[in-house]
């Protein structure tokens, strides 16, 4: 075979084509049956006969039929698995449309992961896939092999080791374990049925060491999959089209010519739009995609004397010091402070006693820090702390609590465990398999009320079996208070989904809430819709940093209502102004 | 819901009717205990052999199904599992079912009734002559029946069966095979007399059967090579597309052949061939010496194949 081959590349440069004939492959031989003949095993005619009508039934005979859909339609219905129209529909023009060679690009939250398993499902039924790859990223590898196994039956193996790609069919790894040179080589080396490559965004530019890796796997069919095919760069978008297909919007020369005004408006739309119809799919959300409502409560908290006047110390400090940054005094552990003194005097002693032990900053500095960490000290309570516990204890389903700080995902922690609560903690020092784990047992022991997760914990991980989050504090990155939503609140969800943001009156959170709830209306969107708002407002500079400057540019409560209430008629604009068709019409 | 019956034949049943049939018959054959209900529910008791895990050793476990073959019937029998085309269950059942009836070794029980035989003969002859039937000779042929899975493969793939048998004494080859017997009742006994003695050994007759199958597959309908290969064509074009005006450097070149065989391997069209499984046939055959009548020609023998009415 490997002469076939190189033999038919030689003629290539002349361009005369190989021969097309079929090629005859025996898959087994005569020789077992023969053994066994002459060993007398006879079976009876009705065996041989009901072997026969198996096969016969089991016939791979029709093209355009899905096999996955009959094929699981049992398990699912067990499972409570529901496969989602557009997800059927994407299913079958994939394999019947593109040839088993497609970007999927479905907004966040449509079940691109979904798709692409079932595609190599359909693909493993018809016998045209026996040995496959999945490129992922580290932290999604075991979410991979357990959606795959739990709602496909795909058993699959996290390759580490060197043999592993050899030895096993059905892989799953991480791209920078295979990237790696012994890995590499190896992977070169083989054919794969199926690649696919999860969050493909990241193989935008040819020169980065994912995209030639990638490139040179040889593979059949090949599915990437991301939410984001375009982000700042046409190019970007041509550079993913020419990994899975070469030539489809020409070479890049002619694609800037034809389809390109400069590197962020398209020309020649429509044409555009169409070429690439032929090898993506983008659903999109709309009214029947089946996702539940939200239902959002926010929750004014009124701080305890002692803690307004810590905050207010706090806030007043850091407003003081950050102007001198320049001067000696590190400015990004005064904004972390600013962020941690939102979230619970907890989260702030670390940082403070850092700070007054810190001989670098100037004496009044240490000074200040070190009386502001003795006022910490002397809180033993949050009086977000008590919500917290009401809610828990009214509602009986379990939930989720989001901390942006491991001190007060701690403190939250005791706080519940000394109610009688039990908790489990998701954070981002545990293992992958500690994460699997984790999970797992919030999900099947009933005893497990609340699992405290933070954010970096909490990346990538479905909780659609649990329906209540509560956000403790509120990151100033929207895009992270989206994805934190997006644990619970996406498809397979089948309840409503409840979420309580806590935001403590007089505090840069109780702005903050209200510009993410009043201006941007990102509690009344569906997972997505809001990723596409914000993408608008973060044109200049990200909405975090817009916040961030408001913070430590305010030198009074009212200056910060006045900084926040600007910020808000900015977004309105923004939102009202009708724009130009963008990229994102031809996506 | 009748249930699947050899003397029916699967072309008169509806695709569920041929699965509740193959269900009943595949307990029937793994002797596992059922029930029917209403002729619309199977209830069926199975063994399954667990493999060992890495804290339980392997075990054999029972497996208690539920199964109905219309979603209809869902409704009505809550609980149920739904088994059709496709299904989970159903691959279940054939998978296991593959371990058994690989190989099988059957005769054709004949008696001789000349006179039903001779109608039968008079009735097939074209030419009309007078003469006598003589005292018939029954005998046995031994044959080798394989049946044979056909897969079509390009970027895409479709299967066919094939049931093949060669007649070890004459090395005479029939196609559609099992069609033919599928009706049939067989003895396990080999015949006690009159068998006559291969000539063929199996595995020469295996690799006749698989050389006529390979023929007939080149003179198949090639329509599924050709909307390959326009395929494959297209493909090359974007490629070129791509490729132009830059094969000059190496690393494009490299990169050009490399991505051309990567795309000639996907749409090559290939066919695999895969042994289901195998039998030895022992089919009778009359034959009759015939007398002409007194100043009319001799005619020759006549040999009777009862098994599928015919004359040789």
């Amino acid at each position: 075979m490997e002469l076939i081959e190189k033999t038919q590349i030689n003629t290539y440069s002349s361009l005369a084509l190989p021969d097309f004939n079929p090629i005859f492959q025996l898959d087994n031989d005569f020789a077992p049956f023969l053994l066994e003949m002459r060993r007398k095993h006879w079976d009876s005619w009705e065996a041989f006969l009901l072997h026969y009508r198996g096969e016969e039934l089991t016939l791979n005979r029709d093209v355009e039929e899905l096999l996955v859909l009959s094929h699981m339609q049992e398990y699912w219905r067990q499972q409570g698995v529901i496969p989602y129209p557009h997800q059927i529909e994407t299913v079958r023009r994939v394999i019947s449309q593109m040839r088993g060679r497609a970007i999927l690009a479905d907004e966040v939250g449509l079940g691109k992961t979904i798709e692409a398993a079932m595609i190599l499902k359909e693909y493993l039924l018809r016998g045209l896939v026996k040995k496959f790859l999945i490129l992922t990223p580290a932290a999604l590898c075991r979410q991979w092999e357990a959606e795959l196994r739990e709602k496909f039956e795909i058993p699959t193996l996290i390759a580490k080791q060197e043999y592993h790609w050899s030895h096993y069919d059905q892989l799953i790894a991480s791209i920078d374990t295979a990237k790696k040179e012994a890995h590499r080589k190896e992977i070169l080396n083989l054919y794969f049925d199926l690649v696919i490559v999860d969050e493909a965004h990241k193989l935008k530019s040819t020169t980065t060491q994912n995209w030639q890796f990638v490139n040179s796997i040889q593979k059949k069919y090949f599915l990437l999959l991301t939410a984001t095919p375009l982000q700042n760069d046409l190019k970007e978008l041509f550079n993913l089209i020419t990994l899975l297909r070469p030539g489809q919007l020409g070479n890049y020369r002619n694609f800037k010519k034809t389809y390109t005004k400069d590197k962020r408006t398209p020309q020649r739309a429509q044409e555009l739009q169409s070429l690439l119809g032929e090898v993506m799919i983008r659903n999109k959300h709309g009214a029947n995609m089946g996702f539940t409502k939200r239902r959002v409560q926010n929750i004014p908290i009124i701080l305890s004397d002692l803690e307004q006047k810590l905050y207010d110390r706090v806030t007043a400090f850091i407003r003081n010091n950050i102007s001198k940054s320049s001067r000696g005094m590190v400015s990004l552990p005064l904004l972390t402070l600013q962020r941690e003194i939102c979230s619970s005097t907890f989260a702030a002693a670390l940082t403070l006693f850092k700070l007054a032990q810190n001989m670098e900053i100037n004496a009044d500095c240490q000074e200040e820090a070190v009386v502001l960490f003795q006022m910490v000290q002397q809180l033993k309570d949050n009086s977000k702390m008590k919500m917290v516990e009401e809610l828990i204890k009214k509602s009986p389903e379990k939930v989720i609590i989001f901390t942006e700080f491991l001190a007060t995902q701690s403190y939250i922690r005791t706080r519940l465990e000394q109610a009688g609560i039990l908790t489990l903690p998701f954070d981002g020092s545990l293992s992958a398999s500690k994460k699997e784990f984790t999970k797992w047992q919030f999900k099947e022991f009933p005893k497990f009320r609340v699992l405290v997760c933070t954010e970096s914990g909490g990346e990538g991980i479905n909780l659609q079996f649990c329906n209540t989050l509560i956000n403790y504090d509120l990151p100033w990155n929207p895009m992270r208070l989206e994805q934190r939503i997006g644990r619970i609140h996406r498809l397979g969800q089948t309840r409503d989904v409840y979420i309580y943001n806590l935001s403590t009156k007089g505090t840069v959170e109780e702005h903050l809430l209200n510009l993410l709830d009043q201006k941007v209306r990102m509690f009344e969107m569906v997972i997505g819709e809001s990723e596409k708002v914000i993408s608008r407002l973060c044109l200049g500079k990200s909405l975090e940093a817009r916040i961030l400057e408001l913070v430590v540019g305010a030198n009074s409560n009212e200056e910060l209502y006045h900084g926040f209430t600007r910020l808000g008629t900015e977004i309105d604009n923004l939102l009202s102004e009708e724009k130009e068709p963008e990229w994102p019409d031809i996506l | 819901m009748n249930g699947y019956s050899p003397e029916t034949g699967p072309q008169k049943l509806s695709e569920n009717q041929l699965v509740f049939g193959y269900l009943v018959d595949a307990l029937k054959v793994a002797n596992s205990p059922y029930k029917i209900i209403n002729n619309d529910l199977i209830m069926a008791q199975c063994q399954v052999d667990i493999a060992k895990t890495f804290f339980r050793p392997a075990r054999t476990e029972t497996l208690n199904l539920q199964m109905v073959c219309s979603p209809d019937l869902l409704e009505k029998y809550p609980g149920s599992e739904l088994v059709t085309r496709g299904s989970f269950r159903l691959q279940w059942l054939v998978d296991g079912i593959r371990k058994r009836g690989l190989i099988t070794r059957v005769t054709y029980p004949y008696d001789l009734d000349h006179r039903k035989i001779e109608r039968e003969i008079l009735g097939l002859l074209k030419e009309k002559h007078r003469f006598f039937f003589k005292q018939p000779i029954l005998y046995y042929h031994p044959h080798l029946l394989v049946n044979f899975k056909t897969s079509f493969e390009t970027d895409e793939g479709f299967d066919e069966l094939s049931s093949l048998s060669i007649n070890l004494v004459t090395g005479e080859i029939s196609t559609n095979t099992i069609q033919e017997l599928k009706a049939k009742k067989f003895l396990i006994q080999p015949p006690k007399k009159n068998l006559e003695k291969r000539k063929i050994s199996y595995r020469d007759a295996y690799q006749t059967l698989l050389n006529h199958l390979k023929w007939h597959l080149q003179n198949h309908d090639s329509q599924w090579v050709k909307t390959a290969q326009s395929r494959w064509e297209e493909e090359v074009n974007y490629l070129e597309s791509y490729y132009r005006g830059n094969l000059d450097q190496d690393l494009d070149q490299q990169s050009f052949y490399r991505r051309m065989a990567e795309t000639y391997r996907k749409y090559r069209p290939i066919i695999r061939i895969q042994l289901v499984n195998a039998a030895v046939l022992y089919l009778p055959l009359i034959r009759y010496t015939l007398e002409s009548y007194p100043g009319e020609p001799e005619l020759p023998d006549i040999i009777y194949d009862p098994v599928r009415r015919k004359l040789k």
